[in-house]
């Protein structure tokens, strides 16, 4: 149980990190988000060794606070370490249907993806991790619920997490992660979510991400897509400095699915950086990606949505759409659908749209007595409310409602 | 109620409304007829306090207060209601929930407790049920896929809901077939009390058939050249704008 059994994994990872080592904007894929300044933070730490991150369990209520709005399997991750003070036990979760391990408890860790450069790090300065297994032939009631709370306990702080989730056949379960920090110092997290979805499963993924101004984050979301299964992401970046996502979803085999939609919203100095891969590697396969992001003061926005379709994937279906709003001359976005098609019958779509709050629709909500503060902040709200329309479960739907309030009050506060 | 002196409208340094005068009375509907191009729409944007259109010249008092210096939704709130020649589609944004906010926002100008939901659905309901319009609407976004006839009798269930002591209707005949036609009066009707006063825009005389005006002018290059009854919609409508445009310019010679 303690970091030694990890030390193999580290050491490879290590080796693999040394090899890769943290891109720069000369590459394509990052030549908006200069990852550069984590090259410095991830050296130190590298010499340093393994970060001593702790937890605090005098802070209860920092974490009720938000458990408690949400009824959920919940599972704290506090700087990436799992809090077991607040874990469900054990054998409810196992009734629930689904088991949860940590990564130094786990014999074969090879599930443990180490082959790019964020991952390599990830993996080499890891504390533990956490492998979710959904049983066959189940559908979980509550949402599985993770709270990835970081706490800054001293200035250019370093966390690393992972989570693995494993959906074994005919199995159906709603995952949310809900990413706070604590603290007003420098924080870097690098985080990195494992899914395989197999034959016939389901997954709906929340994402709820409120980093603090002072938080740089990247997180890499890997997900396999078998037979028949479903996996329905939604990713809402609301805080964070420094944020940059990728989602990279591979089909491969026939009839899996992906819908992939995501909010960002933006205000001062932020900077949100989507990335999103849907690989058809076999036909008969459907993608849907669909982004949504409203962006004010000096923040800057990127989105890259790329669906690449495979020879011989005949038969699939990919669409991507990304809208924004900018809120302020000096807002900018940087959006770039991308098709690349390798097979010869496939339905394929992508468009983008950039704009501003429409000038019509905003008086005809004045000459309804609706002030104009008011009115920009119900129509920015409603354009990104397909996003919350989708959520069944009300009081996910209500917690993210309120947040996108009081973010819009943040974005829009003119008169 | 509403007192219009000598007013001159520019859209992008063009002159649409030049030296126009005109007063409305409480409890009074007026028609304003005329052809396209005569700053119609012009007029009811400028009460409504549309941003684009310059005022150069005149004075609007509403109610004994300067209307020009008020923001759009100051107007709404002291009870000016528009209803729009083309009302705009909002995508994601539930109708019933604008109207409420619509409603609230009205309320609490006027220092009134706001409604709560309950109350507000329970108007809501009796208020479609009294216009004969289709409960979906409420649960709709505003105006998303509403046919143009659906459009405009989402104007005129707002502004049964809003009870404006002003309203001002653009064009809400156009485009409607005969039923809706009929359906949109009986709503106007409905709104109709010595308290509040209406304006009529429109191009023809049908909808005058089933609203019958206190007074109708005629607009023409952004003045008002003849004032009269409801005959004289009756009069225009057989013999055309082009006769009374001929008639104004003899009389000013």
């Amino acid at each position: 149980m303690t970091i030694n059994s990890l030390k193999s994994v580290r050491k490879t990872a290590l080796k693999k990190f040394r090899q890769f080592r943290i891109p720069s904007s000369d590459h394509e894929e990052w030549k908006f988000t200069d990852p550069s300044p984590l090259i410095e933070l991830s050296n130190t730490w590298l010499k340093k060794g393994i970060p001593k991150n702790s937890h605090n369990t005098k802070n209860f209520s920092e974490v009720t606070k938000y458990t408690k709005n949400i009824d959920a399997h919940w599972i704290v991750l506090e700087n990436g370490i799992i809090r077991e003070d607040f874990l469900s036990p054990f054998q409810s979760m196992e009734d629930a249907g689904f088991t949860v391990e940590r990564f130094s408890e786990i014999s074969d860790k090879s599930c443990i993806y180490i082959d790019d450069p964020m991952a390599s790090l990830n993996a080499a300065l890891l504390d533990d991790g956490l492998l979710i297994n959904i049983k066959k032939n189940i559908e979980i009631e509550k949402p599985i619920a993770f709270l990835l709370l970081d706490e800054t306990t001293s200035a250019n702080h370093i966390s690393q997490s992972r989570i693995i989730v494993n959906a074994n056949q005919n199995s159906k379960a709603e995952i949310i992660e809900l990413q706070i920090s604590k603290g007003d110092l420098k924080k870097f997290t690098n985080s990195i979510i494992q899914i395989e979805l197999l034959e016939n499963s389901q997954i709906d993924f929340l994402k709820i991400q409120e980093r603090s101004n002072c938080h740089m984050q990247l997180e890499k979301t890997l997900v396999t897509i078998k037979k028949n299964a479903a996996l329905n992401y939604t990713s809402v970046d609301i805080g964070g400095s420094l944020i940059r996502n990728d989602v990279i979803t591979t089909m491969i085999d026939i009839d899996g699915k992906a819908q992939i939609n995501g909010v960002y919203l933006s205000e001062s100095n932020q900077h949100i950086d989507n990335h999103i891969v849907a690989d058809h590697q076999i036909g008969e396969t459907k993608s849907i990606i669909n982004y949504r992001g409203i962006i004010g003061e000096n923040s800057r926005c990127i989105f890259n949505g790329k669906a690449i379709v495979q020879k011989n994937a005949d038969g699939s279906d990919a669409h991507q759409s990304n809208k924004n709003i900018l809120l302020s001359e000096n807002a900018e976005i940087n959006t770039k659908p991308e098709l690349e098609i390798f097979a010869d019958d496939v339905k394929c779509s992508h468009g983008t749209t950039i704009g501003q709050i429409d000038k019509q629709l905003l008086f005809y909500m004045q000459t309804r007595g609706i002030n104009r503060a008011e009115a920009k902040r119900l129509l920015t709200h409603s354009f990104i409310n397909f996003i919350t329309n989708k959520i069944e479960i009300s009081s996910v739907k209500k917690y993210l409602e309120n947040i996108l309030k009081q973010k819009f009050l943040r974005l829009i506060h003119e008169m | 109620m509403l007192n219009i002196k000598n007013l001159q409208v520019e859209l992008d340094k063009t002159k649409i409304i030049n030296e126009l005068s005109l007063t409305i009375g409480e409890g009074e509907v007026h028609a304003i007829m005329g052809p396209n191009g005569s700053g119609k729409s012009t007029l009811a944007q400028v009460i409504a306090g549309n941003p684009d259109y310059e005022v150069t010249k005149g004075s609007i008092t509403y109610k004994r207060k300067n209307l020009l210096e008020m923001e759009p939704e100051d107007r709404a709130c002291e009870g000016i209601f528009m209803g729009f020649q083309y009302p705009v589609e909002i995508p994601g944004l539930n109708n019933s929930y604008l109207l409420k906010a619509a409603l609230n926002a009205k309320l609490k100008y006027q220092k009134k407790d706001e409604i709560d939901a309950f109350e507000f659905l329970e108007l809501a309901r009796k208020t479609i049920e009294k216009l004969n319009i289709d409960p979906s609407f409420l649960n709709r976004n505003v105006n998303e896929g509403f046919s143009g006839g659906e459009k405009k009798r989402n104007e005129i269930l707002q502004m049964t809901i809003l009870e404006p002591s002003l309203s001002i209707l653009d064009e809400t005949d156009s485009g409607l077939d005969i039923d809706a036609l009929v359906l949109v009066a009986e709503g106007i009707n409905a709104v109709r009390h010595p308290k509040r006063s209406i304006v009529l825009i429109t191009h023809y005389q049908r909808l005058l058939n089933y609203v019958r005006p206190d007074y109708v002018h005629i607009l023409s290059a952004g003045k008002i050249i003849h004032s009269g009854d409801h005959h004289l919609a009756i009069e225009l409508e057989k013999n055309g704008y082009e006769w009374i445009q001929n008639k104004y310019k003899k009389n000013s010679l």
